[in-house]
């Protein structure tokens, strides 16, 4: 068996040979800061100094059960990732129908257009938005005025019930265009006979939509969430360009706090053990979601 | 056995991947130059508005003694300027010379590493003598400091600075107000903030938003209403923020914020959009530092504004100081081979003559005492304001209780929090951190 084993390995060494580069690139920035990551969590450590000291699981207790502010920024990204996934994503799907078999002109346009947010910078996005909510000389404000809304005029992003909503519909503006072509992708692969046997059989549109586009969707749908869920928990540059986490602690979310943590207040080994913890959080949830939607499918 | 044609296969992936693997080998083509013909001095910092006038320095320096000084704009920000350092100093790649602020815990942790070179000797031979006493104190630490940082001087200070109010003359008209005579008490103040607002003019802006300009607010009235032993007592943990003083601080806020003195946002406005109302004539008055004297003049060079002192309430014990000292400094890279070619650069820097064309070009205060001749009438209150800042007490509150009381500020503002309950947040965070 030995023996077998490095023979097959003399006769395709060149193979691994190619195959060098990409792991040695893996092995260096993915798995090596990885793993120090999870060491420096256990120190206590200012990120400067030559010295670190062993805390054991001190940080970890401390951020799950003596830390407020950070699950009040789990829950802010949450509630944002909550409205990602369902207006979104909604806005999303609903669109690539639309494109997919309602209009039947210029669909490369619209295609360009709905795509073209994704491809900005998230700061440059975090900087339009800012001036369109501007309390001062914001264009949402001005056109809230022009339609005889002028009592809804506000600093939308200075307000405790409105900060948060507002930066998460500056997510989504960003995000929808990624979601939607996803879902374009998957509604061509769905075979058009399935839907003119339907009509045979005197489907509506409704029933069409509810019994073969939804169920073949899944797939594609269980990628966008997923997608979407890890996109919306790690925000930080809209975040950073637009509100800085307030006011108070409205806005903050785990990225913004990681980032303070570890680099504001010099709290390093406080800082990757929260990003240990945020990634655990990450993975459950997403094995969750791909739990589900298997299970879904088996149905 | 190795086959023919996988020998060659060899051969074709080393001549590929050979250059890619070396690639990051190569020596830094600036350094070698310099390391062989003449010295390099890096010098890094965040100074957005007058990168294009430290360069004219550069050139005139090598002009003079044939060392290239290399100014390198590092960050749009000081925030993510100090990430820059930090990596920097994981890695060993500081310059140097780096630009830093003064003193205190940030200064101190780079000392503590041995990244920072301990300036004093060079001080005590006369180099001092140039500089405001208080500047030097900023870059310097005591005996017995919370840090544990060796006593000396570390930092060499460029410019100093402190905070106060500008006020739009146009706007003070426009709503009734004397130009030549603004607010000097809290109720005059106050009566301002209504004229304006009545008039449709935004009162105040401030980068509340950055969160340091919040709390040097508050420390102003801080400092007014319990005096420094008080101050200093609630930072090392002998008084408690809840305290009447303390929230009569506090609600220096809550009065303007009931009085419709902030600009809309001004929670989370940042310095930059701060700057840019006032600039752009959107608020009357902007609470802002020296710096923004240049800042001013290149957003709007015919803004007509002067400055003011923070107002005094007249039922504070103390008269109102105003939070100031250095600007910005310098530190010499403790590592550095061209430790001694800094120093000099630096000396060369921050001499008389320099400081004045220095002064002239980014309108600001020189950390030289020589230069306060020829300032423009704005600047000239500035370097007055130095008279009455509020001392360095060489004692830090933590960041984590800082952080509750700057975010209670933007509570306090949008309405959300009463004083006391920020107070009261503040010294839960404190006890449990003690």
């Amino acid at each position: 068996m030995k023996k077998e084993k490095i023979r097959y390995i003399r006769h395709n060494w060149n193979s691994y040979l190619f195959v060098l580069p990409a792991l040695s690139i893996y092995l260096i920035f993915g798995l090596y800061p990885f793993l120090r990551t999870f060491q420096l969590s256990f120190y206590r450590w200012d990120g400067i100094a030559p010295d670190m000291q062993f805390v054991g699981l001190k940080n970890y207790i401390d951020i799950i059960f003596n830390n407020p502010i950070w699950w009040t920024s789990v829950l802010n990204a949450s509630i944002v990732s909550i409205i990602a996934l369902t207006f979104q994503n909604g806005l999303a799907l609903l669109l690539a129908i639309l494109l997919y078999r309602g209009i039947t002109n210029g669909r490369t346009i619209y295609r360009v257009i709905f795509f073209m947010p994704p491809m900005l910078s998230l700061i440059v996005v975090g900087y339009i938005w800012l001036w369109i909510y501007d309390g001062n000389y914001g264009i949402l404000n001005h056109i809230l005025r022009i339609i005889g809304l002028g009592n809804h005029v506000r600093a939308w992003l200075s307000e405790a019930n409105s900060s948060l909503i507002s930066v998460a519909v500056a997510h989504c503006w960003r995000g929808f265009g990624f979601a939607f072509i996803l879902f374009l992708a998957g509604l061509q692969t769905i075979p058009e006979d399935l839907y003119e046997a339907a009509k045979v059989d005197g489907a509506g549109t409704w029933n069409q939509f509810r019994y073969i586009t939804l169920p073949l969707l899944v797939p594609v749908a269980t990628i966008v969430s997923v997608l979407t869920i890890l996109g919306t928990m790690q925000i930080f540059d809209l975040i950073m360009a637009m509100t800085q986490g307030g006011p108070g602690f409205h806005t903050e979310v785990p990225i913004t706090r990681i980032y303070k943590e570890a680099f504001s207040y010099y709290h390093f080994g406080y800082g990757t053990a929260m990003a240990i913890v945020f990634g655990g959080l990450l993975l459950i949830l997403s094995i969750f979601q791909m739990e589900c939607s298997r299970r879904r499918l088996r149905r | 056995m190795v086959y023919p044609c996988k020998k060659w296969i060899l051969v074709i992936y080393l001549f590929i991947m050979g250059p890619i693997l070396f690639v990051g080998c190569g020596q830094d083509k600036d350094k070698e130059i310099g390391a062989k013909k003449k010295p390099l001095i890096t010098f890094w910092h965040w100074w957005t508005d007058r990168q294009s006038i430290l360069e004219e320095f550069a050139d005139q320096y090598e002009e003079e003694t044939g060392v290239k000084v290399k100014f390198v704009l590092s960050s749009p920000s000081g925030d993510l300027y100090k990430n820059k350092l930090q990596a920097a100093a994981l890695s060993s790649t500081l310059p140097d010379i780096i630009g830093v602020w003064g003193g205190g815990e940030f200064l101190a942790r780079y000392i503590n590493a041995g990244h920072i070179s301990n300036l004093t000797d060079e001080m005590e031979e006369g180099w001092k003598d140039r500089f405001f006493p208080e500047a030097i104190k900023r870059g310097s630490y005591q005996d017995g400091n919370q840090w544990g940082v060796i006593p000396g001087t570390y930092a060499v200070p460029l410019t100093v600075m402190n905070i106060q109010i500008f006020y739009n003359k146009r706007l003070f008209e426009k709503a009734g107000l004397d130009p030549m005579n603004p607010p000097a008490t809290w109720e005059e103040f106050i009566a301002a903030g209504r004229k304006l607002r009545a008039k449709g003019i935004a009162p105040f802006t401030a980068g509340f938003g950055d969160l340091g300009l919040a709390e040097w607010f508050l420390n102003s009235y801080a400092w007014s209403f319990l005096g420094e032993d008080n101050v200093r007592a609630t930072w090392v943990g002998e008084r408690s923020y809840v305290s009447p003083e303390w929230e009569a601080a506090f609600d220096k806020f809550v009065e303007m914020r009931d009085n419709e003195m902030f600009i809309e946002g001004i929670a989370i406005m940042s310095n930059k959009q701060s700057e840019q109302a006032f600039a752009n004539g959107l608020a009357a008055m902007a609470m802002n530092g020296s710096w923004a004297v240049n800042v001013y003049y290149q957003m709007n060079p015919d803004l007509e504004y002067d400055v003011m002192s923070f107002p005094q309430d007249t039922e504070a014990a103390n008269p109102v100081l105003l939070f100031g000292g250095t600007g910005i400094c310098a530190a010499v890279n403790g590592k550095s081979s061209q430790k001694l070619e800094a120093i000099k650069f630096l000396k060369w820097f921050t001499d008389k003559e320099r400081q004045i064309e220095y002064v002239e070009k980014a309108h600001t205060l020189s950390a030289n005492r020589n230069v306060i001749d020829g300032l423009s009438p704005v600047l000239a209150k500035f370097a007055k304001g130095m008279e009455r800042i509020i001392p360095d007490l060489e004692v830090e509150e933590k960041n984590e209780v800082r952080e509750v009381l700057r975010k209670g500020i933007q509570s306090i503002i949008i309405g959300e929090k009463t004083s006391i309950k920020v107070l009261e947040e503040a010294q839960r965070l404190k006890d449990k951190l003690e």
